[in-house]
C-alpha cells in the first residue's frame, strides 16, 4: 500500500491476464458463461470481447487507487483454524 | 427393417461429425512416434504423454514411488529450483504436471504457441535433470502423508481401496496408487533419482498433440525433448490377472450413519470383442445420472440413495465392473439385495430393444460432447495409443457400438453378469449384515 506497484510489473501481469484469456477460448461452454455473466450485469457484448484490450490499457496509477480504496483493514474480515486441543 | 434403418441412421449421422477431426501420426527424426489433431484457431499447444508403468511397479515397502516422483517433477530442474522453475511457469503461462496411474506415468503440457521454445526447455529439465531438492521433497512427501491420513478417514476412499486391495491381494494392482503412510516414509533421494533413470525412457512412451502445431514442428519438439531419453522396454514386466472372485461381502466398521459400498467383477479387457456390447449393458445397468436400472430400483422406487453407478474399468492386466452406493446404515442390506438382483435380471434376461438403442443412442452422442477443450483431446490421442486403438478409430466407433445385435448383447450379459462372483465391501455401520469372511486389518 505504501510503495504501490510499479509500471513494469503491471505490465506483466496484464499480459500474463491476456494470455490466460486465450485458455478462456479452449472450451464449448466457457465462452457461453462468460458472454452470459457479462451481459447478465448489463454489460455490452463488445465490452466483453474487448475486456483483454482494456486489461491491457491499465496504469500502476489507476492499480494504487484501486488498491488503496479497496484493501481497507476495517473492512476485511479474517478468520483463524486452531487445532482443538489448543496451540 | 425399423432397427435397421435406425442404426444406419446413427451410424451416419455421427461417424463423420467425429470422424472431421483428423489425426495424424508423425515420427521424429530417430522414431518416436506422436499423434497430432492440428488446429490453428487458436494459439495454443496441449501435449500430453505417458511412460508405461506407473504405482504398478513400486518396490515392496516403498509403495507411493511413482506418486511421489511425479509430484515432484515439476518442482525444480536443471538451473531452476522450485519457486524459480514455478514462477517460469507461471510468467510463461504455462500448466504442467506430472501423475501416476496404475500403468503409466502422465504428463500434460498446455502452453500458448509462442511461449512452446522456453517451455519446452523446462520439460526436457524436468525429465532428465529433477532436482529433488530436500526441502521440495520433505513438503511433497508430508502433502502425501496428510492426505493418506485424510484418505482413511473418507469411506467413499476407503471403501474403494479395500475392494481392490481384496481383489488383488497379491498382485500389485491392490496397492494404493498413492501408496502408504509408511511406505512413502521410507522413500529417499536415490529411490527417485533412481526412477527417473529407469522408468522415463522411450520403450512404450506414447505422445499426443493438440492445436497450433504443424507436423514438422511437433517432430523436431519431440526429438529435442524425449530423444535423449535412454531407450528401455515397453515390457513392464506385470502380471495378467483377475480379481478374487468369490462374492465375499466385507465390511469394515466406522462410526457413522451411513454406510459407503464398493462391488464389483471382472469385466472384459479392452480388447475384448465384447467390450463394445459389455459398455453397453453397463451404461443400462448403472449408467451415469438417471439412466441405470440401478438408479430406478434403488433412488427412484425406493429412495434408498442419492446415486447408484456402475463402470467398465480396464486396466494393462485386468479389468473389471466397478460400482459405487452410499446409503444410511439401516438400509444398506436390501441395497445389496436389490444391486446382486439387477446383476441376476440382466444375466437371466438382457436388454431390451429400447434399452439398448437408448444406451448406443447415448455412448454415441456424448462422445463428442466430451472433447471441448485441447487437453481433453490430447487426453483422448494418449489414451487411444494406451489402448492399441488404430489411429482411425474415431471413424469406427459409432459403427462399432450400433452393430452390437440384441442377441450378442443377451450373450454377452449370461457370459459376464455374474451375481454370485459379485464382491462387495462396505465401510459404515450396515445393520443385519454379516461379512462372509474377515480379512486382516490393512494398515494405510
Amino acid at each position: 500500500m505504501r510503495d504501490g506497484v510499479a509500471p513494469d510489473e503491471v505490465r506483466r501481469a496484464a499480459e500474463r491476464m491476456r494470455d490466460a484469456s486465450v485458455y478462456a477460448q479452449d472450451s464449448l461452454s466457457g465462452p457461453a458463461e462468460i458472454i452470459g455473466a457479462g451481459l447478465a450485469i448489463g454489460q455490452s457484448l463488445e465490452a466483453v470481447e474487448d475486456w483483454p484490450g482494456r486489461i491491457g490499457k491499465v496504469t500502476a496509477a489507476e492499480v494504487n487507487v484501486a488498491a488503496r480504496a479497496l484493501f481497507v483493514e476495517r473492512n476485511s474480515a479474517t478468520g483463524v483454524l486452531l487445532p482443538e486441543r489448543g496451540p | 427393417m425399423r432397427r435397421l434403418v435406425f442404426t444406419l441412421v446413427l451410424a451416419l449421422l455421427w461417424a463423420p461429425s467425429v470422424g472431421a477431426m483428423a489425426i495424424e501420426r508423425v515420427v521424429s527424426p530417430s522414431g518416436i512416434e506422436a499423434w497430432l489433431v492440428e488446429d490453428h484457431t487458436l494459439p495454443v499447444v496441449a501435449i500430453r504423454f505417458a511412460f508405461p508403468g506407473g504405482a504398478v511397479l513400486d518396490p515392496a515397502g516403498k509403495t507411493g514411488l511413482a506418486a511421489l516422483a511425479a509430484s515432484l517433477l515439476d518442482e525444480g530442474a536443471g538451473p531452476y529450483d522450485t519457486a524459480s522453475f514455478q514462477t517460469r511457469l507461471e510468467d510463461l503461462v504455462t500448466s504442467l504436471h506430472f501423475q501416476a496411474g496404475r500403468d503409466q506415468l502422465t504428463g500434460s503440457l498446455r502452453t500458448l504457441k509462442r511461449h512452446l521454445g522456453a517451455v519446452e526447455e523446462l520439460l526436457r529439465l524436468a525429465l532428465t535433470a529433477p532436482r529433488f531438492d530436500p526441502s521440495a521433497v520433505e513438503r511433497v512427501r508430508a502433502q502425501i502423508v496428510a492426505a493418506l491420513a485424510q484418505q482413511a478417514q473418507n469411506p467413499r476412499a476407503l471403501a474403494g481401496r479395500l475392494w481392490m486391495s481384496d481383489a488383488f491381494e497379491d498382485h500389485p494392482y491392490g496397492q494404493n496408487v498413492d501408496g502408504t503412510v509408511a511406505g512413502v516414509g521410507a522413500i529417499t533421494p536415490e529411490d527417485l533419482r533412481g526412477f527417473v533413470a529407469e522408468r522415463l525412457h522411450r520403450g512404450g512412451l506414447v505422445i499426443g498433440a493438440v492445436g497450433d502445431l504443424h507436423r514438422d514442428e511437433l517432430a523436431a519438439l519431440v526429438e529435442r525433448t524425449f530423444g535423449a531419453l535412454p531407450i528401455g522396454t515397453d515390457d513392464v514386466g506385470v502380471a495378467e490377472t483377475r480379481p478374487a472372485e468369490d462374492g465375499a461381502l466385507l465390511i469394515t466398521r466406522l462410526p457413522v450413519p451411513q454406510s459407503t459400498v464398493a462391488f464389483g467383477q471382472a469385466g472384459p479387457k479392452r480388447d475384448d470383442p465384447d467390450w463394445y456390447a459389455a459398455r453397453l449393458l453397463n451404461d443400462i445397468i448403472g449408467g451415469s445420472g438417471f439412466r441405470g436400472r440401478l438408479m430406478k430400483e434403488i433412488r427412484e422406487k425406493r429412495g434408498l440413495a442419492y446415486g447408484v453407478s456402475s463402470g467398465l474399468v480396464t486396466f494393462r492386466h485386468a479389468a473389471l465392473i466397478l460400482g459405487n452406493v452410499a446409503t444410511e446404515n439401516a438400509r444398506v442390506a436390501q441395497s445389496i439385495d436389490l444391486i446382486r438382483a439387477e446383476w441376476r435380471r440382466m444375466r437371466d434376461d438382457g436388454p431390451t430393444e429400447t434399452e439398448l438403442d437408448d444406451a448406443k443412442s447415448y455412448l454415441i452422442g456424448s462422445f463428442p460432447l466430451g472433447l471441448d477443450s485441447s487437453e481433453k483431446i490430447a487426453a483422448l490421442l494418449v489414451d487411444l495409443q494406451l489402448e492399441r486403438l488404430p489411429i482411425d478409430y474415431l471413424d469406427h466407433r459409432a459403427a462399432l457400438f450400433s452393430a452390437v445385435t440384441q442377441d450378442e448383447a443377451r450373450r454377452v450379459a449370461r457370459q459376464l453378469f455374474d451375481p454370485d462372483k459379485l464382491s462387495f465391501v462396505v465401510v459404515g455401520d450396515p445393520a443385519d449384515l454379516t461379512p462372509t469372511r474377515t480379512r486382516p486389518e490393512r494398515r494405510f
